[in-house]
Parts: C-alpha cells; sequence; structure tokens
C-alpha cells in the first residue's frame, strides 16, 4: 500500500513537472522559437559577397537605424526553398535587427484569407497575382508605388510584370523568385525530337515511344492542398503556345469561358499524354501520388525513369545534387502549336504584398525588390529572379543562366493566364479538376462547367 | 498582443481578476437585497459571466450563421433558401455521401473493436499494459496522426522502392503496391480507419468501465446454468452496458458529422474523398462564399442536433448506473 502511494506522488510528480516544461516553453522568446539553425546563408548555398552586399542595402534603407521587432511573412514555399528565402531575409535581420519570421505552406491563400477577415493580417503574404488584386482592390495593401517609388519599381522591374503587379496604377506587390515554364530532358537518356519547332512532333515522339511501351513523361501532382497545381501549369502553357498571350489573358481575367472550344482543347492536349498511363512513368496513378518536390527526379535516375518533363526553372534545384547541368539536365523552350507563339511564355510567381504599414514592413518591402537582395537570391541557385537588373552570371547554374537569358529576351512575350491571375476559389477549382480529369478523363466537361461555376461565384 | 507571457497573465490572472471583483460587486448588491429575494437573485448574478460569454462565443455566432445561410456570398444580397439547394445538389452528392459512410463504418467499426478490445482486455492479467497501448493513439493530434499516416499509406509505383510503410510490407508478400488514397471508396475507408485509430481509446475506456459494472454474479450464474460466453456477452453483458454503448455509438456520430481535419491533411478532399466540414472550410476560405458555408453550417447543426440530445440523455443514466 505505501509503495504504491509513492509511486503514485511520484508519478505526479512527474507529470507536474513535465506540465510545467511544457507551459514553460510558451514563454519562448519569437527569437528562439523561430530559430532555424540550417537556414544560414551558407547552408543553403548563398553567395558570402552578395550577402554582405544585401546587408548593406538593407542598412541604407534603414537609414543605419534598427529597426528591431519582428514581421511576419506568409508563403507558399516550405522545406529547402523556404529555408532559402529565410537566409536571404536573414542579411535583413543582420542589418535592421528586425526578425523576420516566414513560414511556408501550401494555404497561403485560405490562411491570408481568414485572417484578413479576423482583421488579424500578416504584415506580409506571398499570393498569386489575381488574389492579391482583390484585396488590394479592397485597400487592404500598401501602395509600393508610394513607398519604393515608380522610378525604382521601373529600373528594377519590366514594365509588364508592374503591370500585372497594379490596381488603378498603384502597384501592390513585388515579385522575387519568378520561374518559366520549359521542357526538361535528360541528354543521356533522351530520345526525342532535338530542338522541335512544333509541339507535335512531342506528342509524335510520345505515341511512338508508347507503342514500345516507354512511358516518357515525368508527371507529379500531389501537393497536399494545391495538389494539381503542376497540371494546370501544362495546360497553360500548351494553351499559350496554341491560341497566345490574348487569349490567354482573357481566360485568365474570365472574358474566356473554362467552357470554351479552346480551354477544353488545352485540357485535352495535356490529357493526351498525362491521362495515358502508357506515356507516363508509373501511370496515371503514379503521378496523382508522386510528390512535386520529388517527382522530377526520374529524369536523372540511374536508371532514369522518364525522358520528359514540362515544369519551372525550379526542377534543377528540387533534384538537388544529383544535377549536371548540361550532361543529365537540359531544357529548350516547349515548341508551340501555332509558330507565331514560339515566343509565347507562361510565368508562374507570386507577388509579395504587405497588409501592415509601419517602418519595418517598408524597409522590408523596399529590401526584397532591390538588386542586391534578388541577387543574393539569385545566387542560391534555385530561381530565377524577377529583378531584371540581376546578371545572369549571377547564377552558379549554366541552365539557370540559360534560362534567364531566354526568357527575359526582348523576343519574348510573357503571358498572364489563369494561374497567376485567378482568384483563390478558381485556382483551387482549377487544381481540383485537374486531378479529377486525371482520375476520369470522360468528366473533363462536368469538370470545366465546375470550373466556371467557382469562377461565377456560384 | 503577441507577447505570450502576456497572454498567460491576462489569462490566469486577469481573467479570473475580473470575473471576482464582477462577482464581489454582485455580492454587494445582493446585500442591499431583502434575504428571500437575494436568494432568487444569487445565482443569476452569478451566471451573468458565463452567460455573457456563452451569448458572445454561441447564440451569437449561431445566430448570424442561419442569418447568413440566406444570403449571397458577400454575406449581403438575399438568396432565400438558394444556398440550401446548392448543399443538396450536383456538387455536393458526393460529399454528402462520403458523410453517409463515415456516418455508418465509422462509428460501427470504433464500438464493434472497442467491445472486442473492453472485453476481452478484462479477462487478461496485462490488461493495463493492453490498454495503455490502445490509448496511445490518443494522446496524438488528428492532424499528427494524418501526416504519419499519409506516409504510411504512400505509394510508389510498381518495380520502384516503397517508401510508406503499408505498401512496402504490402509488396513484400508479392503483390502490387496499392495507392491507398487514390483509388476511390478505398480511400475513404483508409481515412476513416485513421480516425478509428485515433478514437478507438477512449471508446475502450468508456466500454471497459461498463464492462467492469456488469455483475459478476449474474455472469457466473449465467456460466453455471450452462451458457457459452457469446450467450452470456449477447444475453447480460451487452444489454448491461447499452448505455455506455449509445454514449459512445452518438459520440462517434456526432465526430463523423464534423469531420475535417484527417481529409484536409491527407487529401484535401481530392479523389472523391470530401466530407461537409472540409466543404465548408473550403466554401468560406477559398471560395470565400459565406452562404454556401453558412448554409452548410445550419444543416450540420440540424442534424447533430438529435445526436447531441440523446448523447446528453444518455450521461445522467450511465452515470446512475
Amino acid at each position: 500500500m505505501q509503495s504504491s502511494q509513492s509511486r503514485r506522488r511520484v508519478l505526479l510528480a512527474a507529470a507536474a513537472i513535465a506540465s510545467a516544461a511544457l507551459a514553460l516553453t510558451a514563454c519562448a522568446t519569437d527569437q528562439q522559437a523561430a530559430s532555424q539553425p540550417g537556414a544560414t546563408a551558407q547552408a543553403v548555398g548563398l553567395d558570402s559577397s552578395l550577402y554582405k552586399k544585401a546587408v548593406d542595402e538593407a542598412k541604407k534603407i534603414a537609414g543605419g537605424k534598427q529597426l528591431g521587432g519582428s514581421i511576419e511573412y506568409i508563403g507558399p514555399n516550405g522545406g529547402n526553398e523556404g529555408a532559402i528565402l529565410q537566409a536571404v531575409y536573414k542579411a535583413f535581420t543582420d542589418a535592421t535587427g528586425t526578425k523576420v519570421n516566414y513560414t511556408g505552406t501550401q494555404d497561403t491563400n485560405n490562411i491570408v484569407q481568414s485572417r484578413s477577415q479576423a482583421g488579424n493580417p500578416p504584415a506580409i503574404a506571398d499570393l498569386g497575382l489575381g488574389v492579391a488584386s482583390g484585396y488590394a482592390k479592397q485597400g487592404k495593401l500598401m501602395d509600393l508605388s508610394k513607398v519604393i517609388g515608380e522610378n525604382e519599381l521601373k529600373a528594377n522591374y519590366n514594365q509588364s510584370l508592374l503591370d500585372g503587379a497594379s490596381v488603378d496604377g498603384k502597384v501592390y506587390g513585388v515579385y522575387q523568385g519568378f520561374s518559366n515554364f520549359m521542357l526538361w530532358y535528360n541528354p543521356e537518356q533522351y530520345t526525342g525530337p532535338k530542338d522541335p519547332t512544333s509541339w507535335n512532333q512531342i506528342t509524335d515522339w510520345t505515341n511512338a515511344e508508347a507503342a514500345k511501351n516507354t512511358p516518357v513523361w515525368c508527371i507529379a501532382e500531389e501537393s497536399g492542398a494545391g495538389s494539381g497545381f503542376p497540371g494546370a501549369q501544362f495546360i497553360e502553357i500548351l494553351f499559350a503556345k496554341k491560341y497566345g498571350p490574348d487569349l490567354l489573358k482573357q481566360w485568365g481575367n474570365g472574358a474566356l469561358k473554362w467552357t470554351s472550344p479552346e480551354v477544353k482543347d488545352a485540357f485535352q492536349m495535356f490529357g493526351s499524354i498525362a491521362t495515358d498511363d502508357k506515356k507516363v512513368s508509373g501511370g496515371v496513378t503514379g503521378s496523382l501520388a508522386a510528390s512535386i518536390a520529388t517527382g522530377s527526379n526520374g529524369l536523372v535516375a540511374k536508371p532514369a525513369t522518364c525522358q520528359a518533363d514540362v515544369w519551372g526553372s525550379w526542377v534543377p534545384g528540387l533534384i538537388g545534387a544529383d544535377v549536371k547541368a548540361g550532361e543529365n539536365l537540359d531544357f529548350y523552350q516547349v515548341p508551340a502549336s501555332d509558330p507565331k507563339y514560339q515566343n509565347t511564355e507562361i510565368f508562374q510567381t507570386t507577388v509579395a504584398t504587405a497588409f501592415q504599414d509601419n517602418d519595418k514592413t517598408r524597409a522590408f518591402m523596399k529590401f526584397i525588390q532591390s538588386t542586391p537582395a534578388q541577387a543574393l537570391l539569385a545566387s542560391a541557385d534555385h530561381w530565377t529572379v524577377s529583378n531584371k537588373n540581376v546578371p545572369s552570371d549571377t547564377y552558379k547554374s549554366t541552365l539557370l543562366q540559360r534560362a534567364a537569358k531566354t526568357y527575359f529576351g526582348d523576343d519574348v512575350t510573357l503571358a498572364t493566364g489563369p494561374n497567376v491571375m485567378a482568384n483563390a476559389a478558381t485556382s483551387a477549382a482549377f487544381y481540383k479538376g485537374v486531378i479529377s480529369y486525371l482520375q476520369n478523363p470522360g468528366s473533363l466537361d462536368t469538370v470545366l462547367q465546375t470550373i466556371q461555376k467557382a469562377a461565377d461565384g456560384s | 498582443m503577441t507577447s505570450v507571457p502576456a497572454l498567460i497573465v491576462i489569462g490566469a490572472v486577469g481573467i479570473p481578476a475580473v470575473v471576482y471583483l464582477m462577482l464581489g460587486l454582485g455580492e454587494r448588491v445582493l446585500s442591499r437585497l431583502t434575504p428571500r429575494r437575494a436568494h432568487g437573485v444569487r445565482p443569476w448574478v452569478w451566471l451573468l459571466v458565463p452567460l455573457a460569454v456563452i451569448a458572445l462565443i454561441l447564440v451569437y455566432p449561431l445566430v448570424a450563421t442561419i442569418a447568413y445561410a440566406f444570403f449571397g456570398a458577400d454575406g449581403k444580397s438575399w438568396t432565400g433558401l438558394a444556398n440550401f439547394a446548392w448543399a443538396f445538389g450536383d456538387q455536393m452528392t458526393q460529399v454528402l455521401g462520403n458523410n453517409v459512410v463515415w456516418l455508418i463504418v465509422f462509428p460501427v467499426t470504433t464500438v464493434v473493436l472497442a467491445l472486442i478490445v473492453a472485453v476481452l482486455f478484462d479477462r487478461v492479467k496485462y490488461e493495463k499494459f493492453a490498454m495503455t497501448l490502445i490509448i496511445l493513439p490518443t494522446a496524438i493530434s488528428f492532424t499528427a496522426g494524418s501526416i504519419i499516416w499519409r506516409q504510411i499509406y504512400s505509394y510508389k509505383p510498381g518495380g520502384t522502392p516503397q517508401t510508406g510503410v503499408l505498401n512496402a510490407l504490402w509488396t513484400a508478400t508479392g503483390a502490387a503496391p496499392v495507392p491507398w488514397l487514390q483509388t476511390p471508396f478505398v480511400n475513404t475507408l483508409c481515412l476513416i480507419f485513421v480516425a478509428v485509430w485515433s478514437s478507438l481509446g477512449v471508446a475502450a475506456l468508456i466500454l471497459s468501465a461498463a464492462v467492469k459494472n456488469v455483475s459478476a454474479e449474474l455472469v457466473e450464474a449465467s456460466r453455471l446454468d450452462g451458457a457459452g460466453e457469446w450467450r452470456i456477452f449477447r444475453s447480460i453483458t451487452l444489454p448491461a452496458i447499452l448505455p455506455a454503448v449509445l454514449v459512445v455509438v452518438t459520440t462517434e456520430v456526432i465526430f463523423a458529422l464534423k469531420v475535417f481535419d484527417i481529409v484536409y491533411v491527407m487529401t484535401n478532399g481530392n479523389f472523391g474523398t470530401d466530407v461537409i466540414a472540409n466543404k465548408m472550410y473550403s466554401e468560406l476560405f477559398a471560395a470565400n462564399n459565406l452562404g454556401h458555408a453558412s448554409a452548410i453550417a445550419v444543416i450540420l447543426l440540424i442534424v447533430a442536433l438529435p445526436i447531441v440530445i440523446i448523447n446528453i440523455r444518455q450521461f445522467p443514466a450511465e452515470e446512475a448506473r
């Protein structure tokens, strides 16, 4: 009896100590709680001399003052990508003492929406152009034309990008990482057409390989709440290359219906590959289950499990150390179905927007759009960056150097479509629609009608 | 107001202090009344604070939600019953169907397994250890459990190394890997299993306590009369623990109606797994459609209310036992 009583006392004491310890963790400072030992400049491969320049730029922006405090920043980039961004923002922290608490989540739109409705939005959020313009029209975003200045914005960005991030002539967001879409392939394994001039050549090759029971495509759609977005981007690039930038813009701003023949055609062009088990490595089910973080790895695997992948300039960064630029991974522009749209390119990016207006957020927004900050981001070798003053040799990867030269050339038309222009509801319906279509290709009409209903707000 | 120590001080010190002051003030007012009048008014004075809190956090949102269910996406334009018509329309057919599957499979599976655990573990010496193992998943949040099981269910095409435990074991038998979360209907059952895994501990505890309260003399007498174990369970144990079973069933039915985090984390409603609570979330926060989301909330309330009433009525009966 006595030993069970003393055992009970010991257990109660242990439970009390454990509870107190747990309660004390709630008292951790923001700094302690947000510290990410791995997210240092060195850990993610940032150039140290560019890091110093970025710190100097942040000091200049802050007027040499220590602003202190912290900024909450929510964006879609997690994992390694989030670590890269945090390492870049640390330069701002080192210069100003302002901690940047970055959270990467695929639920960015939903979180910002719910917090905005609750009157407690994050200080900074990375949002799609369409979603951000909605907040800008409600007057919830900082006017960056005033804060940063039109001259500086024009000096750093192409006018088409500034126009895309403006409402009533006021810029509400700044771009950072920037991705175009290309056809990635492994030169060591690739049996397809070199420098194809037409999408038909790609489909003919795909069909020929499928007839030999060789699936040549890597497709990965699994991305948690955002599953389906790679397929949405594939559909959009096919649309752009066949129907051009003007019709793409109409699709993006809702003037062209989702149920239109052109949109249906783009889905079917995508589906002619993506819904065929013989053409996709791992089959359609494999593509639905494959994570976007590792879905392109098959290009460089030994032996390679696929030969082609249409996706963004982040592919080499996602594959990681196994990439030997130009040897086992290379790219070319997605060939057009209509030759006059060969240099029409879509892009994927978000814009950083400020929901709170104070000295810290103003300084931070000026910092992230500045050339030194974006050069630092470029040195991570994960994305091309939007600032046009960052020279292409900033990238260590010859692939990203070529991407920067190719897609920022004067003859390229950067076109915007639903992936960047649609509101949150339409984007969510688009991505879910891609998943539904892949599962049941016969349901395409229903899928498109569902997306149209979401776009109509019904 | 994001300082955690400040919030702790407000919660642990500030709020009790305010309540204490209010009650003190109330008592001072009551002291000025006649004893008889004060006796009648005192309960309402003491209930003032909790009633105000309930009115603020329960009644007001409830009334507002019911009102919004009759308005459009912006919450301003009157739409009548259009939102309810949408809630039972084409887009929602599969969603409602999934909830019906949850409503049937989840409570039945949980209760059956909990009964087996409660009855069998009662007869073994290592009951405490075994029950601890069953209860352990209860300590894991549904979100964390969902992330764990998402990895367990992970699928890679045949011929490639499997990263998911389930497919690794499955393919070790020579079978082809199964895309558990991508196969329609199978995926809903997989999600239900995660809920069963998380909920079994509490259900088993409730039923175990009920089983222990069954009269041992009655069981012994029936054994002496020649009744087999299954007959004893069916005729003596089960009727005796029926109120507890009803409590578990109604609790799990309520859970099945409002299941959200498991579906959201594991599939986000893709691959035909969407449920009504996840749909409500996406309507409100993705589609920004206040009318649709409110209509779904009202329907959930109407469906859940009778079950909640049954559940509440069972507690006194169970306590009396």
